[in-house]
């Protein structure tokens, strides 16, 4: 009976792994372990068998039992699982495919460099104030000391609604109202539109500015070149040239134009900056005492520097765009790309 | 202004390079770059191109500039000697100055040449005009052109016997004088201009243009030859007002020197009688005005070093004003300063300041940064909402347009923000796409929807944050808007999109509401609206304002813009949003016990909106009703004519305890009965 046992055993570890299919396994298990199945027919035998003989029967078959059962069941978990590797392989996605919600737009480029500078001179104490941007001649010009009939009219073609209304050609003007309503110290930049009446590829009639300006005692001149250098350092690299030179603006005094090396030739001289290694990006200077006094400063007392610069010409040099007025157009090729 | 080094060489000999030399006088403040002759066939080296601030009138000439570069260079200027010969005939027999406009007319001088012979000019004269642009004339009125080149006087010669007279005056012009000038153009005078009168009419239109009628030509004989200094506001309004700005004009404007108006037309007479042959008859006819004074400005030397933030010392600027042909008399500690005639942009301290500093030069002058107290910076609260909404719009697929605030006309009126608005319009607009301040952001928006589809641009919408304008009793008013305009159908060829509708667009609303953390917006029935469709736009009124308005644009509106379906546009005022405080944040405990969700199918009547049917149920869930999402609305097939079928779903739970079965059963079937009491609703069929 034991040399029974031993061959069905021998059997099953033959047969087992020779299952080919789920259906072979579970024939198999019929065939040991079945009601009518080898197995059962050894137990069935025992019954003639009686002792210590009988015990040791019952314990080999048990174990024999074991074995075959563990041994279909090992088979079973490896054919579930390659069943499941089969299905997943079967269930492969296009991985190439675009992903699906839609991408992120942009904000303007304008937007983003405007938002750029504020946060620079931000980090400086520098607040945020604006203005209206249909002024009055006398906010627009004359508390800035350019009177009617002064040649530095023609510096800035004013776009007029009436005698008395403009579109402000600068965010200049905010300097007065914020002069008048606060007494100084103060430190300011006002961001906004501008509106001149010019139009080509590096004009436009309507364009965005940064004014900002300091007042406090000893403010000097040096102290201007410092804060402007820091922002183009931030904005544009800490290792772009940066040169001051002397110019006329006339609420400043003296007045700088402030120029960086090249960025798109790297100062060796190109058409864009006109073959001189040098870009003009903004306008600055010591306030002018006159501009104190039309808003009751003492300038014994008190100084100031002020800068003015144009968002769109650092958008342009910042993403080498060439047409300003591909910044109003809003064709979705040029937004997406920013 | 153009310059060349054969011109400055009668007055400088110059050591350095032209591109080196265009750098010194750039860093001093007169931007230079080279360029080439506008006649290159005459002059084939590089120019200098001097493009100078208004302030600078003193360079407006080859002797100015070469003033400024003897400055920087520290080379000598010399002399440009010249001389001339009078005949016995007295000048004034022959003409008479008067000037009845003393404020405008500052000084005038003039002289008679007889018998000149009208020709060509030499070549050395017509080359060099030429080589900066000047178109040669004729001898003489190369002469003037060449004088105002050279010494930056603005000279003008007259035919004399054209003139018909001895008596010339200066005069404020007639209202509605006309004026024929010397390019042919009939001009309309008002009494802020100035004019030169003969005995008969008027000759000249001063400091501006000659007049056609005494103009210089081949017939001409005798020559009176005008040398004069006139106001330069006055000047510039004339030239402002007629549109006319010429070489001279634009001098006078800014500035002539006083003291150069004579020996300006003593060379130019010298000149003439030189290259024309005529006789230059004995003395100057003149209106001397008054008697030109030099300024006098003190400068306090340690004032210098406080503004710059440097240590330049007392002899060093003491020096620069020097150089710069100041006198400076130092005997007190301040300094007193005579200003030379030709430099009348120089009348304050500051003033004198600039001139130490561009001399010094502004790279020597050290960077420092403010020795100030430290402040917090602050942000206005509009600012930092635009900074937000960019956040949330962006990262729902729009993109930011930008556009200009003025449209035109056509564009305008359908956008008004109320029927009665006026517009601003420009007197001076660029163009007729550009003439009327806007009142909505939709037009802009618009034309770029129209622009991108005709450019086969796919992409979900766009929107826009900037100004309006409104004149309301006589002020005018400006409001910052937000606009959110998305596309109807184009968006399906993008992947895994579907259509936008006015839910869509709703949807944006809602995540601007949530992201401010605003109580939920009430949307108000639009009265008509010739911009919007009447079923699918709404007012948005928030916490009880009224804050804008938002829907699918009318498809007759629409009819008239080239695009395929109408957008769906939303506008708020963000102003009035900054003003609405959103709610703090406190924290609700979560429940542990579980939560069922119940689906409803009803068929209702159309009219009753979802707003309705929500606060139903809630009005009968009570405590155990958790909330209520419509999840969708469905009318058409199936359903019978004025009905609509709306699913939702219904959440119950408790704070307490897990609900049972039942009970839950029991709410929702008693939800159903007293919707049913309440509205005639059923059950769809199928649920």
């Amino acid at each position: 009976m034991l040399n029974r046992l031993k061959e069905i055993q021998r059997r099953a570890e033959q047969e087992i792994p020779g299952a080919e299919t789920l259906d072979d396994l579970n024939s198999l298990k019929v065939t040991f372990l079945g009601k009518k199945g080898l197995l059962k027919e050894i137990l069935r035998s025992i019954s003639n068998v009686t002792g210590e003989e009988r015990k040791q029967l019952g314990r080999e078959s048990n174990l024999v039992k074991k074995f075959i059962e563990e041994g279909i069941r090992l088979r079973v978990v490896e054919f579930e699982a390659k069943a499941k590797e089969l299905r997943l392989s079967r269930e492969q996605v296009d991985i190439t495919a675009d992903g699906r919600g839609g991408l992120p737009g942009n904000a303007h480029p304008v937007s983003t460099v405007m938002a750029e500078v504020i946060d620079i001179f931000s980090k400086m104490g520098f607040s945020v104030k604006e203005g209206p941007e249909i002024e009055t001649d006398y906010y627009n010009f004359e508390a800035l000391n350019i009177p009617k009939n002064h040649p530095a009219r023609d510096m800035q073609d004013t776009f007029y609604i009436s005698e008395e209304h403009l579109l402000r050609t600068h965010t200049s003007p905010v300097q007065i109202h914020s002069m008048e309503a606060v007494k100084p110290p103060l430190r300011l930049i006002a961001p906004g539109k501008v509106y001149r009446c010019d139009a080509d590829v590096t004009h436009s009639p309507m364009f965005h500015q940064i004014e900002g300006f300091m007042v406090d005692k000893a403010v000097t001149f040096g102290d201007l070149k410092g804060v402007l250098e820091l922002f183009i350092h931030s904005f544009f690299g800490k290792e772009v040239p940066v040169r001051f030179r002397p110019s006329f603006f006339p609420f400043t005094e003296p007045s700088a134009e402030v120029d960086i090396g090249c960025v798109m030739c790297s100062s060796k001289g190109c058409r864009i900056c006109s073959q001189t290694g040098w870009l003009e990006i903004l306008g600055s200077g010591l306030i002018d005492p006159e501009v104190f006094r039309s808003v009751g400063y003492d300038p014994e007392i008190w100084s100031g520097f002020a800068f003015g610069v144009g968002i769109e010409r650092l958008v342009m040099l910042k993403y080498c765009i060439d047409d300003i007025r591909l910044l109003f157009e809003n064709d979705i090729r040029f937004l997406k790309q920013f | 202004m153009y310059i060349t080094y054969p011109w400055l060489g009668k007055l400088i000999d110059i050591e350095v390079t032209p591109a080196e030399l265009a750098k010194k006088l750039t860093m001093a403040g007169l931007e230079t770059c080279l360029t080439d002759s506008p006649e290159p066939a005459i002059y084939a080296d590089k120019i200098l191109d001097v493009d100078l601030t208004p302030n600078r009138a003193d360079c407006l000439s080859v002797k100015g500039i070469a003033r400024e570069i003897s400055a920087l260079t520290g080379g000598r200027l010399k002399d440009d000697p010249f001389s001339l010969t009078e005949t016995e005939a007295p000048a004034g027999e022959y003409v008479q100055i008067s000037v009845s406009a003393p404020k405008k007319c500052l000084k005038y001088s003039a002289r008679l040449i007889k018998n000149v012979k009208i020709t060509d000019s030499p070549k050395w004269l017509s080359d060099l005009l030429k080589s900066v642009g000047i178109r040669p004339v004729n001898n003489v009125v190369d002469v003037t052109n060449y004088i105002l080149w050279y010494e930056g006087q603005p000279l003008h010669a007259f035919d004399y016997r054209l003139i018909r007279g001895k008596n010339i005056n200066v005069r404020l012009a007639e209202n509605g004088e006309k004026f024929v000038t010397l390019d042919g153009k009939e001009r309309s005078l008002t009494t802020q201009d100035l004019v030169i009168t003969g005995e008969h009419e008027s000759i000249a239109l001063a400091g501006v243009m000659g007049g056609a009628n005494t103009e210089v030509d081949e017939t001409t004989q005798d020559i009176l030859l005008e040398s004069a200094l006139f106001d330069p506001a006055t000047i510039m309004k004339t030239s402002r007002s007629l549109g006319l700005h010429t070489e001279s004009s634009h001098r006078f404007a800014r500035g002539v020197d006083p003291e150069g108006v004579l020996p300006a037309l003593e060379r130019a007479a010298a000149m003439i009688s030189n290259l024309a042959g005529g006789n230059v008859c004995k003395g100057v006819v003149e209106y001397r005005g008054k008697e030109f004074k030099n300024k006098l400005v003190t400068l306090r030397p340690e004032r210098v070093n406080r503004l710059l933030g440097t240590n330049i010392e007392r002899k060093e600027i003491i020096s620069i004003l020097e150089t710069l042909s100041f006198s400076v008399n130092s005997e007190e500690s301040v300094l007193s300063v005579t200003v030379p005639s030709f430099r009348q942009d120089i009348e304050r301290e500051i003033d004198l300041i600039e001139e130490v500093a561009r001399i010094h030069g502004y790279g020597n002058i050290g960077t420092t940064l403010p020795a100030a107290a430290m402040i917090q910076s602050d942000l206005p609260e509009r600012i930092l909402l635009e900074k937000e909404l960019r956040g949330l719009l962006t990262a729902k697929g729009l993109n930011e347009a930008i556009n200009y605030s003025f449209i035109s006309d056509k564009d305008f009126f359908p956008y008004r923000e109320k029927a009665e608005n006026r517009p601003i319009v420009l007197k001076n607009p660029i163009s007729s796409e550009m003439t009327t301040m806007r009142q909505s952001l939709i037009p802009g928006l618009l034309k770029n929807f129209v622009l991108n589809q005709k450019r086969g641009n796919l992409y979900p919408g766009l929107f826009e944050i900037g100004n309006i304008f409104i004149e309301e009793s006589k002020k005018i008013d400006e409001k910052t808007l937000l606009c959110v305009a998305i596309t109807p159908r184009i968006e399906k060829r993008l992947w895994g999109k579907g259509e936008n509708d006015f839910f869509s667009l709703k949807g944006f609303l809602e995540s601007i509401i949530k992201k401010l953390k605003l109580k939920k917006p009430a949307l108000l029935k639009m009265e008509s609206s010739k911009i919007f469709h009447p079923g699918k736009s709404a007012l948005i009124n928030i916490h009880g304002k009224q804050v804008g308005f938002m829907g699918e644009l009318h498809p007759d509106f629409i009819s008239g813009h080239d695009l395929t379906s109408p957008p769906l546009v939303l506008e708020i005022d963000l102003d009035k949003l900054c003003s609405l405080t959103g709610e703090k944040i406190k924290y609700t405990p979560l429940s542990r016990f579980p939560v069922v969700n119940r689906d409803l199918s009803l068929t209702i009547d159309s009219s009753i909106d979802c707003d309705t049917l929500i606060s139903l149920i809630k009005e009968r869930g009570g405590k155990i009703l958790l909330g209520v999402t419509v999840f969708d609305i469905y009318e058409g097939e199936q359903i019978p004519e004025g009905k609509k079928s709306v699913a939702c779903s219904i959440r119950f739970g408790s704070e307490e305890r897990t609900l049972l079965e039942e009970e839950i059963n029991a709410a929702y079937e008693d939800i159903f009965s007293y919707l049913n009491e309440k509205t005639g609703s059923t059950l769809r069929e199928g649920d």
